[in-house]
């Protein structure tokens, strides 16, 4: 932005330059030609005036006229018949000049003139070039100093823009430092220029408000969180210390094997609703910097080594697996929500195959019939015939890449799930 | 719950002191030196993590781990960078507690010993190394946690279900079936058996499991 006034600045100056130098060429020069029309008419006058006064003999103005014609540098009198008088004229030419190599300038004046009653014509003409080069070199020196002035004016201004911007950039850079989470308020330093004052006393407050809503929100899950997961904690540490009861029975022991079950799932689901609201309220930041080649490695070597499955057979290829960002821990539950899901619609003996591209995540198994595909990704809605999952991993899928602005799709092609995850750079 | 906890752990020969609230925790940790310390953020009175933070500030070596209820991603992170030794989030199951404490409690570079001895069968938490009569094992990271697991729960009924969420972790978002479980309780009292080991691993109604004499 500071580059666009200073442009403006510079292309004006080259413009008034550029137009100035014929304009002032043209003026002088002018000028200078009235002057010298002035000069040759005063001559004129002048000559008019004293021949007056002189009184000589025919044959003596012969000699004097020719006398002067040859000395007198610039006039010329030649005698006219009556009839070729005419009005004054002004002229200009070119001619050799006396002395010198090359042909000058002259600014004429034609008058005529009566001497002893017979019509002459009077010619003055004034030599241009010396006082022209006068001219030229006044005319560089204004030149040189206006071009000084423009030069000094565009580099004073940068250096004015620079500092009147130092706020806006200091402003600027808070901005983008700034976390939801950071629990720091950024502190925007007082600047001298009101328009930034008022833009940062303005972003301060909005700062402040989103950081409330922030809070409000961050603690309503928490403690929702804290409502659900403790009821459920104490009925898990009760059925715990059932187990250790002497005297249990077979069909006691089934029973608390299922109150564990159902807790754990209950628990679970809970987690996961809230992770998804969590994501509703954009309660995440995004800026890890994840290497996609390990990153994944990590998450199928944890599913590995917990599935312990011996018909399924997991295949990966990562190594053409680029940078993205994003957050870490959201990629993860990603991956591995993908990885369980396969895991779990996957007909034993079977083949579960990771691969990714620079930004791009395939993940495929082998399976019996395809997905519900326009159920898949929506809350607890039964995508298959055949098992019931905890109705929400794939849910959280969607809803992760949504937040990054990724994309995820799935179709089934001959015997083969797949799940595509496109990770793209753009965030609104 | 913290009848319950303590009960279960005293069961398991540990001596345990308990805190109500923000304010009796507090005095109880400034009179006492403890092996080991099992923080709720959620206490009564004041924030969990700031007792944390004052352990850390004054460089007590108890270890500690903190059990929440609140929201496992950020209070994991927080907690462990405040410097918080392990998490387990609630409802968890009172033998994983167990193994946890177990195992913190023998990690610590000041811990009166690191190695567990169980008859013939000697377990060193800071090596990572099992033997029999002297005699190294060989046992992948699974069957080691779960021969800790077992250790730690000493003459406890344990459920496949308990063995599944402890051997997953995080990952245990319905593991479809238990199979896993299974395969890795057989080869790690085969590897034992192996070595010349007694077989303390009991099956009690059809799918319990309990570590005992």
């Amino acid at each position: 932005m500071l580059d666009k006034p200073l442009r403006v600045y510079t292309i004006y100056s080259l413009v008034v330059l550029a137009a100035i130098v014929p304009v002032y060429f043209w003026a002088v020069e002018s000028i200078w030609k009235a002057e010298l029309d002035e000069h040759n008419e005063i001559v004129a006058e002048k000559f008019r005036r004293d021949i007056l006064r002189v009184k000589l003999s025919p044959s003596e103005w012969d000699l004097v006229l020719d006398a002067w014609n040859r000395i007198q540098p610039g006039t010329y009198l030649e005698p006219v018949d009556k009839k070729e008088i005419r009005p004054d004229s002004t002229y200009n030419v070119m001619r050799p000049s006396y002395g010198k190599r090359f042909d000058d300038r002259f600014q004429g004046l034609a008058t005529y003139v009566y001497i002893d009653q017979t019509p002459y014509r009077l010619v003055i003409e004034t030599n241009m070039e010396e006082a022209y080069e006068t001219f030229v070199y006044i005319g560089s020196v204004s030149f040189l100093s206006f071009l000084l002035l423009v030069v000094g004016f565009i580099l004073l201004n940068r250096r004015i823009s620079r500092d009147i911007w130092k706020p806006f950039h200091q402003t600027l850079g808070l901005l983008r430092a700034y976390r939801l989470d950071s629990r720091k308020m950024p502190l925007f330093e007082p600047s001298g220029i009101a328009e930034f004052e008022e833009l940062n006393q303005s972003l301060a407050q909005l700062i402040e408000r989103n950081q409330v809503i922030f809070n409000e929100q961050k603690e309503f899950t928490e403690n929702a969180s804290h409502e659900l997961q403790t009821p459920l904690a104490i009925i898990q540490s009760k059925v715990d210390s059932l187990l250790q009861t002497d005297g249990l029975t077979q069909v006691q022991f089934d029973l608390l094997g299922q109150l564990q079950n159902a807790v754990f799932r209950t628990s679970k689901i809970t987690q996961n609703l809230l992770l998804l609201t969590k994501l509703e309220n954009r309660q995440f930041d995004r800026n890890d910097v994840i290497d996609l080649h390990r990153a994944l490695e990590e998450n199928v070597d944890t599913v590995c080594h917990y599935s312990g499955l011996t018909e399924l057979e997991i295949r990966t290829d990562t190594r053409n697996g680029g940078t993205i960002s994003g957050n870490r821990v959201l990629f993860d539950i990603l991956v591995r929500n993908l990885l369980q899901n396969a895991v779990r619609y996957t007909t034993l003996p079977g083949i579960l195959v990771v691969r990714c591209t620079a930004n791009r995540l395939i993940v495929s198994n082998t399976g019996a019939e395809t997905l519900i595909a326009d159920k898949l990704f929506k809350r607890f809605s039964r995508a298959s015939s055949q098992k019931v999952g905890v109705g929400v991993g794939l849910a959280i899928v969607k809803r992760i890449c949504d937040f990054h602005n990724w994309r995820v799709g799935y179709r089934f092609e001959s015997g083969v799930h797949l799940f595509e995850v496109e990770f793209s750079e753009n965030y609104t | 719950m913290l009848v319950a906890i303590s009960d279960y752990l005293r069961s398991e020969d540990y001596r345990c002191d308990t805190a109500v609230d923000y304010g009796s925790a507090i005095r109880k940790i400034a009179d006492y030196q403890y092996d080991c310390i099992v923080l709720d953020l959620m206490l009564p009175g004041g924030d969990g993590l700031k007792i944390l933070e004052e352990l850390r500030k004054v460089h007590r070596e108890e270890g500690v781990i903190i059990i929440s209820a609140r929201d496992s991603i950020g209070d994991k992170i927080s907690g462990l960078k405040l410097g918080a030794d392990d998490y387990l989030a609630k409802p968890f199951h009172l033998p994983e507690l167990a193994a946890r404490i177990f195992a913190l409690i023998r990690r610590q570079k000041f811990a009166k010993s690191n190695i567990v001895e169980f008859n013939e069968i000697a377990v060193d938490l800071e090596k990572w190394v099992a033997t029999v009569h002297g005699k190294q094992v060989q046992l992948t990271r699974k069957e080691f946690d779960l021969l800790i697991y077992f250790l730690a729960n000493k003459h406890k009924l344990l459920t496949k279900e308990s063995i599944a969420e402890y051997l997953s972790g995080d990952m245990a978002d319905a593991m479809g079936s238990f199979d896993f479980i299974y395969a890795h309780i057989k080869n790690l009292k085969r590897k034992l058996k192996l070595a010349g080991g007694n077989n303390y691993l009991s099956t009690l109604y059809n799918s319990g499991y309990k570590w005992g004499e």
